[in-house]
């Protein structure tokens, strides 16, 4: 039995083995499986000769093939012997055969039950230690919240300033833009199905009562929930695997008040804005469609506006914004400050912290569905 | 008892050739006409101040950072003219070791090993393990460093996988940018060891920026000042003997006579 790089001859005495050609890593994959293969399969002869002669040129990884060939052999009981081999072969082999050539803590494969009952756990016990990290968070946001409302000189304004342009003012055209087109879908739902009673000048109320009290909010939320939760959850990720979060407190600085407040105060105040922007915009995309549409003018769909709503609708919408951007803003610093190790990590954490406050808005909003009709609102 | 072959130079073939290599960031000149030769088998130093440029040459010979003019040729190929074979030459051939160690965070140490090899060849688990168990041993590491995470390693065991990884391919060139800085005496002087003797049997040219003063003595067959934009290439002798003050300042400093001796 022979392979190309690899013959065998077989004397009255022994067996001896040729290695040939490059015993380098590049060729190495194919020699790894025929040596696994091989089998002398002899019962007289015990003495085996590896000679090195005609090996071209050796790396490491040839080295640790021949020696684990070798070893292989000795464990079948086979004296084994390297000879003739040039001088560079042989230091190869020299320095390879004084290190390990196997790693014995490779992790064993546990049962598929074992491991399913083991996930299960764990996912239990994450999700509990989760909810209290992430309200012990929020205990914390709180009373940094309040010092600084106390101590003005202590809440960083640039930072906060900045952060400002970031979610409010770059997020209008994106926010705009959507709830225009939310704007028109609505309305052209409403004058289709409306028609057929022929009560289309009641898809105004539609619009408004749904554009105030829910979709501008809840589109808003959403769109910022995407773009600045994420981005906040990104920026602390990477802070804190840079050790800046680290650097932050041996100086004395808070992290909850340098890198949190600024952040969730912008978002509290920018979001109530957005969303009145987007309630407009909203309002002026149906007022288009109903416009094509249905031949409505603009002082019309203005005079029907009025007769729908009260003030009160208005506010519904508006009052629910400080505390879904207060959501927002806590699970994605909270999300952050929860990166650890790897770049994967900051991945996993964006995305977490994105559905985390998308769902956590979305409850909180048919909480306020619930209080609201409590109150008869 | 083996013995190391003697160093064999062969100045009509350069594995790094640079002649009046120009960089710049905007404005700023970094290197200006700098020229450097480094032949099979050497073990260059290269010294100079902090932010005199030296990791910034590291990454213009690999091809990271495209000069302002000149030429660099890598094992006879000028990197920049014709980058794609060349830029596999680069990976194929040189094995880096980075200043920070640039692990990959998301894999092990085991699996960052393995990068490399599994470009180039197919590897099969158990052989991959050997090779693993071959590098760690190598560099001096536990093998239950093997399944540990980048995060988890501490500052030097980071440059250990570091340069594990650089000679997971048995490069012909290795670059390290200062394998010594953050290990403790003990292991920095077991890295020149370490160095030295891989140096011997494997014969590989080494490419090293450093500021330790014991491995450019006892390591290194010539060292390259970095200095003023240019490169002063010579050996320890010659380069004690500059006039430059920067350059005898290094050589005869307080720190310096203690490694040297008193006898300059
Ligand atoms: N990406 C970059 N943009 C602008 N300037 C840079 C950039 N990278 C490096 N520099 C500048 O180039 C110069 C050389 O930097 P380099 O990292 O090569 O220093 P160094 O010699 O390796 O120093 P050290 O010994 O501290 O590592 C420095 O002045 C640095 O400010
Ligand atoms: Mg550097």
């Amino acid at each position: 039995m022979s392979a190309p790089f690899l013959s065998i001859q077989k004397h009255r005495s022994e067996i001896v083995l040729f290695p040939k050609g490059e015993w380098c890593l590049w060729t190495l994959g194919k020699h790894y499986q025929t040596l696994q293969s091989i089998d002398l399969e002899d019962r007289k002869i015990r003495k085996v000769i590896i000679d090195l002669s005609e090996i071209f040129k050796i790396d490491t990884g040839g080295a640790v093939l021949l020696l684990s060939l070798k070893k292989r052999l000795e464990d079948q009981k086979y004296s084994v012997k390297f000879e003739n081999g040039s001088d560079e072969t042989l230091q190869i082999l020299n320095l390879v055969h004084h290190y390990p050539l196997n790693l014995e803590d490779t992790p064993k494969k546990s049962s598929a039950f074992r491991s399913f009952v083991l996930r299960l756990g764990e996912a239990t016990v994450n999700l509990f230690s989760l909810t209290l990290q992430l309200t012990s968070f929020f205990g914390e946001v709180i009373v940094t919240l309040l010092q600084s409302l106390r101590k003005r000189s202590s809440f960083r304004l640039i930072s906060f300033c900045s952060h400002l342009q970031d979610v409010g003012v770059n997020a209008l055209p994106i926010v705009g833009l959507i709830s225009f087109l939310i704007g028109v879908v609505l309305a052209y739902q409403g004058v289709t199905q409306l028609k057929r009673f022929g009560t289309e000048i009641f898809t105004v109320n539609l619009l408004a009562l749904g554009i105030l009290r829910e979709v501008g909010i809840l589109i808003t939320a959403i769109v910022v929930a995407g773009r600045s939760g994420s981005a906040f959850t990104a920026q602390i990720g990477t802070m804190v695997l840079n050790e800046e979060v680290d650097a932050m407190q041996t100086m004395g600085l808070d992290p909850v008040n340098v890198l949190v407040i600024p952040r969730i105060m912008a978002l509290m105040i920018a979001l109530p804005l957005l969303t009145f922007f987007s309630d407009i915009v909203g309002l002026l995309g149906g007022a288009f469609m109903t416009h094509t549409l249905m031949d409505l003018s603009y002082v019309q769909f203005i005079e029907q506006l009025k007769l729908a709503i009260t003030p009160t609708t208005f506010w519904v919408g508006m009052v629910k914004s400080p505390f879904f951007a207060f959501l927002i803003g806590l699970v994605g610093c909270f999300e952050g400050l929860q990166v650890s190790g790897s770049a994967e990590s900051i991945g996993q954490h964006t995305t977490k912290s994105v559905v985390e406050s998308i769902f956590l808005v979305i409850v909180a909003d048919a909480a306020f569905s619930i209080l609201f009709s409590y109150l008869g609102i | 008892m083996m013995h190391p072959p003697a160093l064999s130079l062969s100045p009509e073939k350069p594995v790094i050739d640079i002649k009046n290599l120009v960089t710049n960031f905007g404005s700023t000149l970094i290197h200006e006409n700098l020229n450097l030769t480094i032949f099979k088998g050497e073990i260059i130093g290269i010294i100079g101040g902090s932010g005199s440029g030296k990791s910034v040459l590291l990454r213009t010979i690999l091809g990271l950072k495209p000069p302002q003019s000149g030429s660099i040729r890598l094992l006879g190929k000028d990197i920049y003219q014709a980058p794609e074979s060349a830029q596999e030459q680069v990976d194929k051939s040189c094995g880096v070791l980075f200043q920070n160690g640039a692990l990959y965070t998301s894999l092990t140490v085991r699996e960052n090993i393995l990068v490399p090899l599994k470009e180039v060849a197919q590897i099969y688990p158990p052989f991959a393990d050997s090779i693993v168990a071959l590098k760690l041993g190598m560099v001096g590491l536990p093998l239950d460093t093997a399944l540990k995470y980048p995060s988890e390693l501490s500052g030097g065991m980071t440059k250990r996988v570091g340069l594990a990884r650089a000679l997971a391919l048995d490069p012909s060139i290795l670059f390290l940018d200062e394998p010594t800085s953050g290990l403790d005496p003990i292991s920095a002087e077991a890295f020149d060891t370490l160095l030295k003797k891989l140096h011997a049997h494997l014969g590989f040219t080494v490419f090293m920026i450093t500021h330790d003063l014991d491995t450019i003595k006892s390591v290194c067959t010539r060292i390259g000042v970095l200095l003023h934009k240019k490169l002063f290439l010579g050996t320890f002798e010659e380069l004690k003997k500059m006039e430059d003050p920067w350059i005898h300042d290094y050589f005869h400093g307080n720190r310096a006579r203690k490694i040297f001796g008193k006898g300059f």
